[in-house]
């Protein structure tokens, strides 16, 4: 019989930090149930979907030995329910019993054969550190270009690849792409093109940002990408795609730069859509050196409705003035991840993708593909 | 592998085997040939040698994360089902470098589900195997058929049928019985000792001592299903019986004109049901009635 105590607020937090991956009901009921685990001190949950696989830990100086396998939603069902305070898990070898209690509560909730538990990738032999900080900042800018919807199974992951001095992350759902390109030397990898899915990125995301510490650590296993803090570690696995030539989407040269200040860009975008059909959610752009005009994108039917338009103006501008069209969802999302007072927006022509980047965000760069503006409309 | 335990198809397991030792692996393949003669368990076992050493029991098991099984359920394979396949195609192989999806009876997809399908044959998985099989691989789409490599599976032969059954603990007598009307098939063998009293029926019939007053009698106790379905159920099993009989007399050299007879007259009831979907009843009647009147 073994006995430990642990603080409420801290066994909820582990069992929440699995919530996201373990599966409420399966087929398979192991697939259900985390192992809860404590030894040498340490008190750990680990939980797995066949696709995304965690482990958290806690360390406080538990006693005794456990390792069982429990339904988590009965488990963190109950203890949610628990007041603020040390709550007691007991499990008792004959009973098959895991006894979780406080004070006069007591719940009794029967554990499953740990051997049926799926085997975890063991973690990889050659890890590298990265700044936690910079990690969910890097996920962050290219996560939204993550298709949720696409024909081509590698647009539906994160794109995380050796460049010549670094790391490139690249998303695209080919209507815009992001592309964060990381200096970094002694990588530990002759080569590395890892399609993440898109959920594992929301879990490291989750995992990433929850933790504390200044490193995570990132290495590859057995076709899983794995992520390690101090909160614990995350197993990845990856799709089984080859991931498109991006480099071939991003023009080399523009003819029109404009430097706009990236809060008045994003106001006026927001408010000249409210009026845009529903149907392109688009924005009108007139860009020349005098400014900036951005009004709300409508059918000839629908003028009869209402329409914005603002002037924004423009701190530099150099080239050839242009009239496009642009989603404004989309500028939306990038100028909501991009850092520092101003925004640099590059077009070519009417159907080149629009180069959205900002000095205060180095090695970053956003592509908007341009809507097509009707005759009718302009 | 012993455990698998598979007899006959020496040939196409050999080809198999050439397959992985040569690193040649395609795509897709589909197993064709006929129901009940161990299609799955080759494709089971092919499976095991892709996977490697020490899947084999997991595989056997149905737990091996790289291995998906899929069969119909209530006779189709549904596009839902069809989206898990792929959601689970697009991830690369849990434990080794190869997938392998097994599609049993892949022809009871139905045509939106296979039209789904295709986009897996179309543009395959790097690292998954696709095997499909099927005894009805006229019914699949060509379009499927023609993006997969065909592996043809010959019936059994009858003592591989009888050594199967043995296994199974079938008593000698009867697995030496039915073996021969088997058609090289394990599947329909058992079904027969299901249906003890077609089998009987059939052999009456054949050997001309019909003493059996009903057929339908003999059907009663298959309360389960409904009426029709087991009338027709057993009136199919009665017809390719008596064709097995037929086609072993013909083997050992008889070539009497009676037993061309019988046999039109087998084929022309069993298109009558099959493609006229004549009550099987009627069937059996004329059956009874022309056979008899045939031996005269």
């Amino acid at each position: 019989m073994a006995t430990i105590t642990v603080e409420r607020e801290t066994l909820l937090d582990l069992l929440q930090s699995a919530q996201g991956i373990v599966e409420k009901r399966s087929i398979n009921p192991i697939l259900t149930a985390v192992i809860v685990a404590s030894s040498e001190g340490e008190l750990s949950v680990q939980g797995t979907n066949m696709e995304e696989s965690i482990r958290v830990r806690a360390k406080g100086g538990f006693e005794g030995d456990i390792y069982v396998a429990v339904s988590l939603s009965r488990l963190v069902d109950f203890v949610r329910e628990l007041s603020p305070g040390p709550v007691g898990i007991e499990f008792s070898e004959e009973g098959h019993l895991l006894t979780v209690s406080q004070k006069k509560a007591q719940a009794h909730i029967p554990v499953l054969s740990v051997e049926d538990f799926p085997v975890l990738p063991p973690p990889p032999d050659v890890t590298f550190p990265i700044e936690r900080g910079v990690l969910v900042e890097a996920l962050s800018k290219v996560f939204f270009s993550i298709a949720v919807d696409a024909m081509s199974t590698a647009l539906k992951g994160l794109f995380v690849k050796k460049t010549e001095d670094g790391i490139a992350f690249v998303s695209t759902d080919g209507h815009r792409l992001s592309l964060l390109e990381m200096e970094y030397t002694d990588l530990p990898y002759g080569e590395m093109g890892l399609v993440v899915p898109r959920k594992g990125v929301q879990e490291i995301r989750r995992l990433v940002e929850k933790s504390k510490g200044d490193t995570a650590l990132l290495g590859v296993v057995q076709n899983h990408l794995y992520v390690s803090t101090e909160k614990g570690e995350i197993f990845v696995r990856l799709l089984d795609a080859r991931y498109p030539n991006y480099q071939k989407v991003i023009p080399k040269e523009f003819s029109t730069k404009v430097i706009l200040n990236r809060e008045a860009l994003a106001k006026a975008v927001k408010r000249a859509s409210l009026f845009s059909s529903e149907r392109s959610m688009g924005v009108k752009a007139e860009i020349g050196s005098d400014g900036i005009r951005v009004s709300s994108m409508v059918t000839a039917e629908e003028v009869f409705e209402g329409s914005a338009v603002e002037e924004v103006e423009v701190l530099e501008f150099s080239g050839e003035p242009i009239k496009i069209g642009l989603n404004a969802k989309y500028v939306q999302e990038v100028l909501s991840v991009l850092d520092g007072q101003q925004v640099c927006m590059e077009m070519g022509t009417r159907l080149w993708p629009v180069k959205f980047t900002s000095e205060d965000s180095p090695g970053y760069l956003h592509l908007v593909m341009p809507i097509q503006l009707e005759e009718a409309s302009e | 592998m012993g455990t698998l335990n598979i007899k006959g198809h020496q040939e196409v397991r050999a080809l198999l085997g050439r397959i992985l030792e040569e690193e040649r692996l395609g795509h897709a393949y589909l197993f064709v040939g006929r129901e009940g003669i161990g299609k799955r368990l080759v494709a089971l076992e092919f499976a095991v040698g892709i996977l490697g050493e020490g899947s084999g029991e997991r595989v056997l098991r149905g737990i091996h994360p790289d291995l998906m099984v899929v069969e119909p359920e209530e006779g189709i394979i549904s596009i839902d089902t069809i989206r898990d396949v792929q959601e689970w195609l697009s991830l690369s192989p849990m434990e080794g470098t190869k997938k392998v999806l097994l599609m049993d009876d892949a022809h009871a997809m139905r045509e939106e589900a296979a039209n789904a399908f295709l986009k897996s044959l179309e543009e395959p998985p790097i690292s998954s195997l696709i095997l499909l099989v099927t005894p009805r691989s006229h019914q699949l789409p060509s379009t499927i058929l023609s993006r997969c490599q065909v592996v043809r599976f010959a019936p059994l032969r009858e003592r591989e049928v009888e050594e199967v059954l043995l296994d199974q603990g079938v008593d000698e007598a009867l697995a030496k019985e039915l073996a021969p009307v088997s058609q090289g098939s394990v599947g329909q063998a058992l079904a027969l000792i299901e249906d003890e009293g077609i089998l009987r029926y059939a052999k009456g019939l054949y050997e001309g001592d019909i003493r059996v007053s009903s057929l339908l009698k003999a059907l009663s106790w298959k309360g389960k299903v409904p009426a029709w379905k087991r009338d027709r159920e057993a009136a199919l099993r009665v017809l390719t019986l008596l064709r097995g009989m037929l086609m072993k007399d013909m083997e050992r050299g008889e070539r009497s004109p009676l037993l061309w007879e019988r046999h039109r007259l087998l084929a022309r009831l069993e298109e009558s049901l099959y493609q006229y979907n004549l009550n099987p009843q009627f069937i059996l009647e004329y059956l009874e009635l022309r056979w008899r009147s045939l031996a005269l």
